[in-house]
């Protein structure tokens, strides 16, 4: 039976729509918001504390949280806000170089496979399968070691490591939308590779690839900090959540909260970009319920009120 | 020709009711419709899609799922309402008294199986006593009784090996493999050509026959009614708006929905200058239903009160009943029949 | 080449490559060898069970397949191996699917407006919008529509903006490669007339391809029967539903439900049971293990296209 849901019959791309049952989705909306505001304190942090994250005070080691320093200091007497606001600013910028290279290249191999198939997608494939089994590890000390240790250029084997998943993504969904009629159709019409590819595969592919695309930055900020905390990644005394991690276990009976903040940060992190994820997905489905249409600022302001019985 | 009597009825659909949670509120798929199988003979459900017929046979064996809510009536199989069953017993009914098949085979079957385990599983899930042996064997026969050539090799096959018409078969053989009473068919030849479709309605036909089985076969076709069926109940946007026998539903229809459905088939006698008829408009919107009947919006014939009241069920002949105001009007003064 | 030809196939051949079972590599021969010729103005209907090589045939002449051999000429020009640019615009294709063939995050309006776009790239925005209103108002739907996605219609309806789809471009010539074996019957009716309408007012020229007989007359002026990538029958859709000359045509006639509880079904032909049997045999007629009148000639050779009445041909022995 066909559920059939009345839809305002206004014009607005698919991207609006979205957009709008995204804003009806309260957790995706909070998610979102938290991980953004993450993002921005850790971006702004220069303008955010008044401390260096290297300034050290003998005086005021292993400090409980107070007005001077809200969350406390380190064992050299840091301030723990300023190394977290620090560390996550150099986490997410490793996270977010990483994953977006590894997007780009990705979808393009995955593109190109999925389209042209046959010879390119024979040649493709292997390789894809071959940098999938090298572990990420591995990759990020042959980095190190190749371009120099304690400099970040282990982001570049996270990049690596994550673009077989990507090429994977858009090659399946390339393939399954250029073996639709629908793609016939257009080509029958008229429609150019280019048309074919900015029409139909990129609107059928990206939904899932926003998707992956969180996945995946939640995943390379957790083998980030877990480089770190190996001490492959970023040298002390720059911070970078993982290392943070690694010099506060020392401390874990003396002053847990050196170790729980930055555990915090990430977990929050991770929680709120995959949450946000998740709602992406449901909302870029047209099958999805398309919510009555409200301006942006009455939808956000909607997330608090309680939801109405008449819903 | 009329056997009324209670005691060969074997599946007794009264009020069934069911209808949809959806977003938009209340979906009334089905609304309170009775209709019942006697033992060895075929009943025709026909109607569009959307006008509930394969999920008033659903809820038959208990295969809705939510948000599909049944809100009341009862169905009774020898006697016995089977709405309320626990799943156990609703297991022990399905396969061993009633059998379904569906209009997609290809999702019924398991593709890591091959078709022979398929079968002989079924044969020992509801028959203890057999032997893999003795299960096999009988597999092998049922394959033979659905003019398959060499059952023994298609026993080895897997079902993405074999055609749509194929797998259709095999289907047929598995549901009739514990020798159900009755057999509730799904439109199980609207994804086939008309040559194999030709082949299975004999195949099912011929089936039937030999095991004096009850069948309720659900169509959009009534060429194939024409085939195949005894009586039939013609639905309607949840509706049942007419019923009867298959020569009085084709020779004397009282409906304009049956009579117009019935000459929208396709045929190979008519002259070639003769347009093929069609209703127009479209099925009217399930949850926007009016107090009228369901066929008004599109009827040739609705008049103003089609529009305002449910039209009453009306006896034309022994077990001939339809829903129609023109029919309520002159049912007691036998006037000329509306035709199209 | 007549002047009244506005397609012309001659001895079209396609296979497909593919592993059987055992991982052997076999050759389909899904067309193999079709000639003929659709009538400016006509439907030529093309019948025959899924499997015979229809779609192919239809796909094909419209070089979303590329042919392994044969010439197709389309409006006098040899279109095989042809840069297919200037000629997509002028043939559509509507397909099977209703579902499946549009895409599933567009709106209606996009659907329709995409060959638009693609061919009149001139058009402004005002216009293009005028056109697809006015198109989707021309197969039945209404302009509350556009902005729906494809989901939200019914078999009959996504059918509808199909069609709209390819007359969007003013074609000339569309393949309707089954439209209406997924519909319901009342659809089928619905669909099947609005083809008959539009092709009166925009002077269009079908193929239409199906594996109903009792479909494809209704709207055929001529029908070809194929089987196993052969054409084995055509002639006037008259000649072939009333004097049927090939006796898989007369299968397929047989076919048909009669929807006449009294009719009863005249005969009941075998059927292809197995993969095997839709293999192509060495030699002799491709009907023959099924044919109840195989003589041992059909065993051996192959039958060829020959008249049997004005305008009527058949690819048969015994006759």
């Amino acid at each position: 039976m066909n559920g059939k849901v009345l839809r305002s019959d206004r014009a607005g791309g698919i991207w609006k729509d979205a957009l709008r049952r995204f804003c009806a989705n309260r957790i995706a909306v909070i998610s979102l918001a938290v991980f953004l505001l993450i993002c921005l304190s850790c971006a702004l942090a220069p303008w955010l504390t008044k401390y260096s994250y290297t300034a050290i005070n003998v005086h005021n080691t292993l400090a409980k949280p107070s007005a001077e320093h809200w969350l406390g200091t380190d064992n050299l007497g840091r301030d723990i806000l300023t190394r977290t606001l620090y560390g996550g600013r150099m986490t997410l910028r490793i996270a977010f170089a990483s994953t977006v290279t590894a997007l780009i290249i990705g979808s393009v191999i995955g593109l190109a496979a999925g389209y042209f198939g046959g010879r390119f997608d024979f040649l493709i494939s292997p390789v894809m399968d071959i940098v999938a089994s090298i572990p990420v590890i591995l990759l990020a000390l042959v980095f190190e070691a190749a371009l120099g240790w304690g400099r970040g250029n282990f982001m570049y084997a996270i990049a690596i490591a994550a673009i077989p998943q990507f090429a994977r993504l858009v090659h399946v969904c390339a393939a399954s939308v250029m073996g639709s009629e629908y793609i016939q159709a257009a080509r029958a019409l008229g429609v150019g590779p280019f048309g074919i590819i900015s029409r139909h595969i990129i609107h059928n592919v990206a939904p899932a690839l926003i998707v992956r695309f969180t996945g995946a930055l939640a995943e390379s900020m957790l083998t980030c900090t877990v480089l770190g905390y190996l001490s492959i990644g970023i040298n002390p005394p720059t911070p970078e959540w993982g290392n943070i991690i690694y010099h506060a276990r020392n401390y874990i009976r003396l002053a847990p909260h050196l170790m729980i903040i930055p555990c915090a940060a990430i977990s929050l992190t991770g929680i709120s970009v995959s949450l946000a994820g998740d709602g992406l997905r449901d909302a870029l489905d047209p099958r999805g319920e398309l919510p009555a249409a409200r301006g942006l600022t009455a939808g956000f302001l909607s997330l608090f009120k309680r939801r109405g019985a008449a819903n | 020709m009329d056997k009324d009597s209670m005691s060969d009825i074997l599946l007794d659909v009264r009020e069934l009711d069911v209808s949809f949670d959806t977003h938009t509120g209340k979906l009334h798929a089905v609304n309170k419709i009775s209709y019942a199988v006697r033992e060895g003979e075929v009943m025709g459900l026909v109607g569009e899609s959307g006008s509930g017929k394969t999920v008033s046979s659903y809820s038959i064996l208990g295969l809705l799922k939510p948000p599909a809510v049944i809100n009341g009536g009862r169905v009774l199989y020898k006697g016995r309402d089977i709405l309320g069953l626990s799943n156990k017993e609703a297991a022990a009914i399905r396969g061993r008294e009633i059998s379904m098949i569906f209009q997609n085979p290809m999702s019924c079957f398991d593709p890591v199986f091959t078709i022979g385990s398929q079968m002989t599983e079924t044969v020992l899930a509801n028959d203890k006593t057999a032997s893999k042996a003795e299960a096999a064997a009988r597999s092998i026969d049922m394959l033979r009784e659905v003019s398959i050539r060499n059952p023994g090799q298609l026993m080895r096959r897997y079902s993405y090996e074999l055609s749509g018409g194929m797998l259709q078969r095999v289907m047929i053989a598995m549901a009739l493999l514990c020798k159900p009473k009755l057999l509730i068919a799904d439109e199980p030849t609207t994804a086939l050509d008309v040559t194999i479709q030709a082949a299975i309605i004999q195949i099912l036909k011929k089936l039937q026959k030999q095991h004096n089985m009850a069948m309720l076969y659900i169509t959009h076709n009534f060429g194939i009614v024409a085939e195949i069926c005894d009586r039939v109940s013609v639905m309607c946007g949840g509706y049942i708006v007419e019923q009867g026998s298959t020569d009085d539903i084709f020779y004397s229809s009282a409906h304009p929905y049956t009579q117009l459905l019935m000459k929208m088939v396709p045929r190979m006698d008519t002259p070639l200058s003769e347009p093929l008829p069609y209703i127009e408009g479209l099925p009217s919107d399930p949850t926007a239903l009016g107090e009228g009947c369901v066929f008004c919006t599109r009827c040739p014939y609705s008049r103003d009160i089609c529009r305002e009241k449910k039209p009453p069920e009306v006896s034309l002949a022994p077990g001939h009943t339809a829903s129609c105001w023109l029919r309520a009007d002159n049912a007691s003064a036998e006037s000329g029949r509306p035709s199209v | 080449m007549n002047a009244s030809d506005l397609l012309v196939v001659e001895n079209l051949k396609k296979s497909y490559k593919v592993r059987d079972k055992t991982g052997r590599r076999m050759l389909i021969k899904a067309v193999d060898g079709v000639s003929l010729a659709v009538l400016r103005g006509e439907t030529l209907g093309l019948v025959g069970e899924s499997g015979c090589g229809k779609s192919t045939f239809g796909r094909t002449i419209l070089r979303l397949t590329e042919p392994d051999s044969g010439r197709i000429i389309y409006d006098g020009a040899d279109i095989t191996r042809a840069d297919m640019r200037p000629y997509r615009r002028r043939m559509q294709i509507v397909f099977q699917d209703p579902y499946g063939s549009l895409d599933p995050r567009s709106r209606v309006y996009n659907i329709v407006e995409e060959g638009l776009r693609a061919n009149f790239p001139k058009y402004s925005a005002d216009r293009l919008r005028e056109i697809v209103m006015e198109l989707l108002e021309s197969v039945g739907l209404e302009a509350s529509h556009a902005y729906r996605y494809p989901h939200e219609f019914s078999g009959g309806q996504q059918q509808r903006i199909g069609i709209a789809r390819a007359i969007a471009v003013e074609p000339e010539f569309i393949v309707c490669d089954e439209p209406v074996s997924a519909l319901d019957v009342s659809y089928q009716a619905q669909i099947i007339s609005l083809l008959k309408r539009l092709q009166d007012t925009l002077s269009l020229t079908y193929l239409f391809i199906s594996h109903d007989l009792s479909v494809v007359r209704y709207i055929s002026d001529r029908i070809g029967v194929m089987y196993l990538g052969k054409l084995i029958e055509l002639g006037t859709s008259e000649e072939v539903t009333l004097y049927p000359a090939h006796q898989y045509t007369k299968a397929l006639l047989h076919a048909v439900p009669a929807a006449d509880p009294r009719a009863g079904r005249a005969k009941v032909y075998k059927l292809t049971d197995d993969i095997e049997d839709l293999s192509i045999p060495e030699k002799g007629c491709r009907y023959c293990r099924l044919c109840e009148k195989a003589a041992p000639v059909c065993f051996e050779e192959e039958p060829i296209l020959r008249e049997v009445a004005p305008g009527h041909s058949c690819a048969c022995h015994i006759l």
